[in-house]
């Protein structure tokens, strides 16, 4: 018999009389963690002037994440004698799902948050804070016209004055003041 | 020990109606500082250099370090209502006052934090007025060898904390270690890991990691809720509740005292610092801990234990300051910086020819921890108000602010893209259980081990028997060698 089935971070299948749950996303994470670091390393070595000497530290850091991610891979893997106790577990599991990242709300703003930071490069602080505060406000519900005027409108310009003028930060305001 | 003429001619110099008053507007700066998220007490010491240029040393240095402290506190407090540490330090206490304010018990868990971090601050400044030759003695046998060890130490005892699998916490400690080393080696002046970025150049900047680690996901947690807390309270009786946490604090005594000796002693480690010491302070006590105490979940000691130790390092990494002009941490490396402006160089000699100097500052800190219950009490009070409002208020507020303080760091755009990619790999940490707390560890510790394991090459090629030759290093191999076996065995048992 073979059953299988995703659910949030946890993908079930059954074999054998045997039930194995798994929790793919953290594995998929760990493994584009190793992919990287191995590239570090290789990036690393092969610069020609000091290259070998920049990863002493690294190479052992390296072939020690090595030896961690089957450890990771196979901690990440339960199995269990099938019953109809863990069905019920799997109902549960699916009730009290939690989409994660998949979930709209965080998926728009970190959206917003991105195109935010792009907004700020190009047209200064003053003018994307204001979009970005009174779009998130409405986005998550907030109605109430006075909190959507007042938050966007002062505390962008309360920021601005305190941190260009009287601190110094060199942060454009304006389009302009690029 | 304490040459008591220098000491009275120190108490001399502080003792002017001035020194109150710089102490509290130096502190309320950093407990503000402290208190938002993207700024550190680093950036409020750097930002009042230039106003303290017309000042006298001693005084403009009373200031600075009232900053400092300031910082340390404030840290904490956000670090309890919002799980967003303001300062490094203030990690471990996220672990247990977030959960208390997800109870309902923010008032209590403030007035636990604040009251331990004035007697951390104090015991660590009292220790460095009487134990500062001792312990630079001490600091100074640390070679490369040590720092070695003492950091597989440190990892394999924030192994020991691990959340879900102690797999994941090796892996994302050793990851953390390798992100440390990202920028130019400064043994070999290679960049490395930099993918093309300029911005990455000086590796990442500290503040941009933290706050995009613990502050950044939070907000993506706090979206998909309507208010911080899971449960409703009332807005009544804070003080009331304050004052019990502050009562309450001396019910854990051995707690308080384990913490501040481990924070004088990681404090006197070069690079080591507030973080370091509060996560041992909290590791510690959290493996003493009795059947009831359910540490990680809103237990009291947890804050104690991490806040405690988080403040008394305060005096170690100030002693290695002052008597070797070596950092203990972000915020004492731009103290160097405010020492060079009146024109002092913290060092042996400074203590030759300025022993009163140093003995005022030492007395003005220790002054400066009595104001430090007092005007943090106040603050927190109306900080603690901050969970009343609707997290689709906080979220986008904070965030804009968070992006105003990345970019204060070294006015990049780059740091603002950074803080929020960050952000959203924190999240990812956070939500397949990779603990974030031995990411940071070994993040911090990456670069200054990177220097460490090149000297040590430079000095004995591939000998690893030096390790075994020098007393300390040796001591901490059997004490890391014992951890691993006391955790193979309790796992063995099947007590993890």
């Amino acid at each position: 018999m073979y059953e299988s089935s995703i659910n949030g971070d946890m993908m079930h299948f059954s074999f054998k009389n045997k039930l194995f749950r798994i929790e793919y996303q953290p594995i998929i994470f760990a493994t584009f963690i190793l992919a990287w670091t191995i590239y570090y390393y290789y990036s690393t070595i092969n610069i020609p002037d000091g290259g070998a000497q920049s990863v002493l530290f690294i190479k052992p850091l390296t072939i020690l994440l090595i030896i961690c991610y089957p450890f990771v891979v196979v901690r990440s893997i339960q199995v269990e004698i099938l019953s109809s106790k863990i069905d019920n577990n799997i109902s549960k599991d699916k009730i009290d799902i939690d989409r994660g990242f998949l979930d709209y709300r965080r998926i728009v703003f970190s959206l917003s948050l991105i195109f935010y930071a792009i907004a700020i490069t190009y047209l200064g602080y003053l003018i994307p804070s204001f979009v970005f505060v009174i779009f998130v406000c409405f986005y998550l519900g907030v109605r109430n016209f006075w909190v959507l005027l007042l938050l966007p409108t002062l505390l962008p310009t309360l920021l601005s004055i305190v941190f260009h003028f009287f601190i110094g930060v060199p942060i454009p305001i304006w389009p302009w003041s690029h | 020990m304490i040459n008591w003429d220098d000491f009275l001619n120190g108490i001399i110099l502080i003792a002017t109606w001035k020194t109150p008053l710089l102490i509290f507007s130096g502190m309320i700066i950093g407990l503000v500082f402290g208190v938002i998220p993207g700024l550190t007490s680093s950036i409020g010491i750097a930002i009042l250099l230039p106003v303290t240029f017309l000042m006298q040393p001693l005084d403009a240095l009373v200031m600075l370090t009232s900053v400092y402290t300031g910082g340390l506190t404030g840290g904490g407090i956000t670090a309890i209502l919002i799980n967003s540490p303001g300062a490094p330090g203030a990690i471990a206490t996220t672990f247990d006052g977030y959960p208390m304010t997800q109870k309902g018990m923010q008032n209590e868990a403030l007035g636990l934090q604040i009251t331990s971090s004035v007697i951390g601050g104090m015991s660590g400044y009292i220790f460095l007025l009487f134990f500062i030759n001792a312990m630079v003695k001490f600091a100074l046998q640390f070679g490369p060898s040590e720092m070695i060890f003492l950091t597989i130490l440190v990892l394999v005892i924030i192994g020991s904390m691990r959340g879900k699998s102690m797999a994941r916490t090796f892996f994302i400690g050793i990851f953390g270690l390798i992100v440390g080393t990202i920028g130019t080696s400064e043994a070999t002046g290679v960049v490395r890991g930099t993918m093309g970025f300029e911005g990455l150049e000086d590796g990442i900047p500290r503040v941009i990691c933290i706050v995009g680690l613990f502050a950044v996901p939070e907000m993506l947690n706090l979206i998909i809720k309507e208010f911080i807390l899971d449960v409703k309270i009332t807005k009544s009786q804070n003080i009331k509740k304050l004052l019990n946490g502050v009562k309450s604090t001396f019910k854990y005594y051995k707690s308080l005292i384990r913490s501040a000796l481990i924070g004088i002693t990681i404090g006197t480690l070069p690079a080591a610092g507030s973080t370091v010491s509060a996560l041992l302070g909290y590791s510690q006590a959290k493996s003493e801990a009795k059947p009831h105490q359910c540490f990680g979940a809103g237990e009291p000691e947890g804050i104690v234990a991490a806040e405690t130790a988080n403040n008394a390092s305060e005096g170690g990494a100030m002693a290695i300051l002052l008597a070797l002009g070596i950092p203990g941490s972000g915020g004492t490396a731009i103290l160097i910086a405010a020492f060079s402006l009146h024109g002092l160089v913290p060092g042996p000699r400074l203590f030759q020819d300025n022993a009163a100097f140093v003995y005022g500052l030492i007395s003005a800190n220790i002054f400066q921890m009595c104001f430090l219950g007092f005007v943090a009490l106040f603050v927190a009070f109306f900080l603690a108000r901050l969970i009343f409002i609707p997290t689709r208020i906080i979220a986008p507020t904070l965030m804009i602010v968070m992006a105003m303080g990345a970019y204060s760091v070294r006015n990049m755009f780059f740091d603002i893209y950074l803080l929020f990619i960050i952000g959203i790999l924190g999240w990812f940490l956070r939500r397949y259980d990779f603990p974030t707390t031995s990411f940071i560890i070994g993040y911090i510790l990456g670069k200054n081990l990177d220097m460490e394991v090149y000297r040590y090459a430079s000095l004995f090629g591939d000998d690893l028997t030096v390790f075994f030759q020098r007393p300390i290093s040796a001591v901490l191999i059997a004490i890391t060698i014992f951890v691993i076996s006391l955790q193979i065995h309790r796992y063995r048992k099947g007590n993890l």
